[in-house]
């Protein structure tokens, strides 16, 4: 992979550290930068003054009345995808798993474009339904793939069918009602306009603990990578954890996608560029992924805010826009296995 | 020290039974080799014994007690397995992976202490501390298959159970392995129980043979009271001499 592998030497985990290190400053930059940009522009130093001192100035009211709520959401949103993304793609050791494939993007947004469509004085459901909706989902995939235990890549398949039937369903509301289906775009293209501290609250505590959680569960996810076989004679329980493992990243994304909408790419391409730079061992990755994640989300909408202002273009197109080559370009760079 | 026995055991897939009925003590300290054509039901036994492949009848009785009794870790603290084939990340270390092996003895908040000098004591044993920084996928095969082996001893556990270890490596790294594996058994008085294809490795490395065919064992013991002219062409179909060797303890298989 990143490794300087000619000698066979891999990269030692003070280079690995060093490069998460490299992430964490980037993570930083971008919730800095995400402070200071939009529509009256903040420099950095007093962004920091702002955020730490209270002199009741004006700089201190932008940041916390329209910036910083903003900032910390998107940072969260990327943070829990990409740990979601993360965890997936450790227990499926299938480099096509991601939220979107535990049905969390299409179970939300079933439900979302329901609400949206059918019931549109409705929309403060939006959020408690879609994560309802990708939950439900998951475990339906879960069941769907169950045959005296659940194979990895039985999951991936009946992830995918079963993700391609609700989009049917939410793409025939589309056909029903294409008077209503402008309500659905913000949903489900997903972007932060329009996010307050109400929404930073509804992510915050699945956030945290989901975060704390895939944090203990790192050395069990590098066991995992070693083949459910070989994992259970290490005495994990395989069956056991791969179900919490998965409501635990159903958990994750759906806490995203119901603040946010179907930013779900962020969950594949999130780990995986992490997976590129520092490698595959989960205590590294997680950090690495957690970091990046949030500073993709953070730095995609900074773009979308700035480059067209005062028009925004939703974070979710930034991301497929820019994400996408820069990860084809990573992905023929370093030798993926 | 601990027995490993199955009972009348019934092992198979989903709904299909590939053994009726087996019964096999793996003795403590004992070098067990399961002998048998493709399919005949060698790897499904093993599994099963490792409690890796949920049985469909029978018992497997570990020490005193069913192996169902058993939690994982506890499980996993008297018996490791290793299957064919295993699989690991491509950039994982050598060091890195014997590390595993502790996972027994580790739980989600507890740290174990002991886990540097039992990982380096397992990587001296197997010969594989020098390529302790190295990757993973860098090493041959054999190499490589002594770096697994590294893992399981890193486990702490009594008894071995091994899918065809040296299938696929060439002569003199299915000597290293199989050696190693003999090395495990005397010095440390480790049960080691495999499945292996080559006839004379049985003979030369086994205390006990258990030969299958179609889902049957047919027959079991010492390798020279067992592994006869006509035990082979019964099990394998294979005509041939078992000859002395000069300088050689036992009678080594030569087909026609």
């Amino acid at each position: 992979m990143v490794d300087s592998s000619a000698h066979g030497i891999s990269t030692g985990l003070s280079g690995k550290r060093f490069r998460l290190f490299l992430i964490a400053i980037f993570f930083v930059i971008s919730m800095i930068l995400s402070i200071s940009l939009g529509a009256v522009d903040i420099s950095p130093s007093n962004v920091i003054r702002g955020l730490f001192i209270n002199d009741g100035s004006k700089v201190r009211q932008i940041i916390f009345n329209v910036r910083l709520h903003r900032t910390l959401t998107a940072a969260m949103v990327g943070a829990c995808l990409a740990l979601s993304g993360t965890i997936l793609q450790g227990i499926m050791r299938n480099p096509l798993a991601g939220p979107g494939i535990i049905g969390v993007s299409s179970g939300a947004g079933l439900m979302a474009v329901i609400i949206l469509i059918l019931y549109p004085e409705r929309t403060y459901l939006v959020p408690v339904f879609s994560f309802t909706g990708a939950l439900l989902t998951t475990f339906l995939i879960y069941l769907l793939s169950w045959k005296g235990g659940v194979d990895p890549l039985r999951m991936v398949l009946s992830g995918i069918a079963v993700s391609s039937l609700l989009n049917a369903g939410m793409q025939s509301l589309f056909i029903l009602f294409p008077s209503r289906v402008q309500n659905t775009i913000g949903f489900t293209v997903g972007g932060l306009q329009g996010t307050g501290w109400k929404n930073f609250y509804m992510i915050l505590p699945y956030a945290v603990v989901g975060i704390l959680l895939t944090f203990f569960f790192r050395r069990i996810l590098n066991v995992l990578s070693l083949g459910d076989e070989v994992a259970g004679s290490l005495g994990i329980n395989v069956e056991l954890i791969r179900i919490i493992l998965i409501t635990l990243s159903s958990v994750l994304a759906g806490a995203a996608v119901s603040t946010v909408g179907l930013l779900s790419f962020v969950g594949l391409i999130g780990p995986h560029l992490a997976r590129l730079i520092v490698g595959s061992d989960h205590k590294i990755l997680v950090p690495s992924a957690m970091f990046l994640g949030g500073g993709l989300v953070m730095a995609a909408d900074i773009i979308g805010r700035t480059i067209f202002r005062p028009m925004e273009i939703p974070v979710g197109i930034i991301m497929s826009l820019l994400g996408v080559p820069f990860f084809f370009y990573l992905l023929r760079q370093k030798k993926v296995a | 020290m601990i027995k490993l026995q199955a009972i009348n055991l019934k092992c198979g897939y989903e709904n299909k039974t590939v053994i009726e009925s087996a019964s096999l003590t793996a003795e403590p300290g004992e070098f067990i080799t399961l002998l048998g054509p493709n399919g005949s039901g060698k790897s499904t036994l093993l599994k099963t014994m490792a409690g890796v492949l949920k049985r469909q009848g029978g018992s497997v009785i570990l020490g005193e007690k069913d192996l169902k009794e058993y939690k994982p870790q506890q499980k996993a603290r008297l018996i490791s397995n290793l299957p064919q084939n295993p699989k690991a990340p491509a950039d994982v270390t050598v060091e890195q992976l014997v590390s595993y092996g502790r996972t027994p003895y580790t739980g989600i908040f507890q740290k174990d202490i002991e886990s540097a000098a039992i990982r380096e004591w397992a990587m001296a044993e197997t010969g594989v501390l020098k390529f302790k920084d190295r990757l993973l996928k860098t090493l041959s095969g054999g190499e490589r298959q002594r770096v697994w082996i590294s893992m399981c001893l890193c486990q702490k556990t009594k008894i071995i159970l091994l899918d065809e270890p040296t299938t696929s490596l060439d002569i003199k790294h299915q000597e290293e392995v199989l050696k190693t594996l003999e090395k495990l058994k005397k010095e440390h008085g480790i049960t080691v129980m495999c499945v292996l294809h080559d006839i004379n490795h049985a003979i030369k490395y086994s205390d006990r043979v258990a030969m299958l065919k179609k889902g049957k064992i047919l027959y079991s013991g010492h390798p020279e009271e067992v592994i006869t002219e006509e035990s082979i062409m019964d099990v394998f179909g294979v005509e041939g001499n078992l000859t002395e060797i000069p300088g050689k303890k036992r009678k080594y298989f030569i087909p026609d």
